[in-house]
């Protein structure tokens, strides 16, 4: 019994494990969603790229490979919001949550 | 046309209407029609739905294939901001919307228990399909528009104005907006965003979206309608509000709704598209370097 319960801490841990390095290699450009897969990523993905939509002319379905590295940098790259009181400004509307 | 006659149609008209559950303000000079663009806000109400029995929207959800070419226009916009958003907006929430408890619009929903328990299930939605005019959903799952399809509206109804001949116009759907040209004062039109900023819209358009409206109480506790796509439950990623400027206001209120769902990646998509954002995170206002600019 202990034999089968480590076999299949171990079958767990190559599935999670595998999962984690296709996502990543997905983000990086390295593997490419149509190549086929098989984990729950690759199949979302999949469906998305493969979906026959016109494109606009500017679409990029597809993100490019930099965007993995943009993603890293954009949490880093905000700046605090400048103070509201010097800024006395009559604004005809307000863009708010609805 | 006499100078009298002359300065009136100069002169911006406005009108202010309720539709797609929200108070929407038109402003446009040139002596424009603003009744056509109040018609086609509320056609468009019609089409794009969800809670409306007869919507385009609706009859894809329930028979999985709609023709409509605004649905189809939407949705094909949708699936194009969830590839460069890497799925942080997407439009195949439906059926997790349902689970968190908004079943209905946001006015029947006040005060009352939600109809279905939360569940959390990942979003797994249906393979999209658009061609033409004609969308299709394969698979289970439900599609929503509404974090798109208000934006989608005003860019349609600012389209109209233009057409029009308004040189100057504002169109405001419940906060997402879109502005062009200058206001009664000569100068760019001024929209209030954050804690107490403003900024000038001259052929641009800014949404907000935030977790802090449209929220109720569900069995798991506080819940609200900003979906995180990856969780399939409402977002708990550190930003409660986020202000888009943007060139078009589909993109800001994509945008806005993807930076609360996901804030890092919806970052991304917005440094992809040239946009910027202005965010309570954390309850902290920050803001993208780019944002210095549109602050008046």
């Amino acid at each position: 019994m202990a034999g089968t319960s480590e076999r299949r801490t171990l079958v767990n841990l190559s599935v999670v494990t595998g999962s984690a390095v296709m996502l990543t290699a997905s983000w990086l450009g390295i593997v490419r969603a149509d190549t086929g897969g098989t984990t729950f990523e690759e199949v979302s993905t999949t469906q998305r790229v493969a979906a026959p939509y016109a494109l606009t002319p500017w679409a990029a379905p597809t993100p490019p490979p930099a965007m993995a590295a943009a993603a890293a940098e954009a949490g880093t790259s905000l700046q605090a919001a400048p103070a509201s009181a010097p800024r006395r400004v009559v604004v005809v509307r307000r863009s708010r949550a609805s | 046309m006499t100078a009298r006659a002359a300065r009136a149609a100069a002169r911006p008209a406005t009108l202010e209407f309720r539709a797609m559950n929200t108070d929407w303000w038109l402003s446009a000079s040139g002596g424009v029609d603003l009744r056509q663009a109040e018609a086609t806000v509320h056609e468009a109400e019609t089409v794009l739905s969800r809670f409306r029995p007869d919507s385009a929207l609706t009859v894809l959800n329930r028979d999985r294939e709609s023709s409509h070419p605004w649905l189809a226009a939407v949705v094909q916009r949708g699936l194009e901001l969830e590839g460069i958003t890497l799925g942080a907006f997407d439009v195949r929430v439906g059926a997790a919307l349902l689970a968190a408890g908004y079943d209905r619009t946001f006015e029947e929903l006040a005060g009352r228990p939600p109809a279905l328990p939360p569940t959390g299930v990942a979003v797994d939605g249906p393979l999209v399909t658009v061609e033409g005019e004609r969308v299709r959903l394969a698979g289970p799952g439900l599609l929503d528009l509404g974090g798109i399809a208000k934006g989608w509206t005003v860019d349609l109804a600012a389209g109209l104005l233009a057409a029009a001949g308004a040189d100057h116009y504002l169109v405001d759907g419940g906060g997402d907006i879109r502005g062009c040209g200058v206001g009664t004062d000569g100068t760019p039109w001024a929209v209030g965003v954050g804690d107490g900023l403003a900024v000038a819209l001259d052929g641009a358009a800014v949404a907000t979206s935030s977790t802090a409206r449209r929220c109720w109480r569900n069995e798991d506790g506080a819940a609200h309608h900003v979906i995180d796509p990856r969780s399939g439950l409402p977002s708990r990623g550190g930003v409660r509000t986020a202000t888009v400027v943007a060139a078009d206001t589909a993109t800001a209120d994509a945008l806005a709704t993807a930076i609360v769902a996901q804030p890092r990646l919806g970052l991304a998509g917005l440094a992809a598209l040239g946009a910027d954002a202005l965010l309570d995170q954390d309850d902290h206002w920050v803001m993208t370097p780019g944002m210095e600019r549109w602050l008046k």
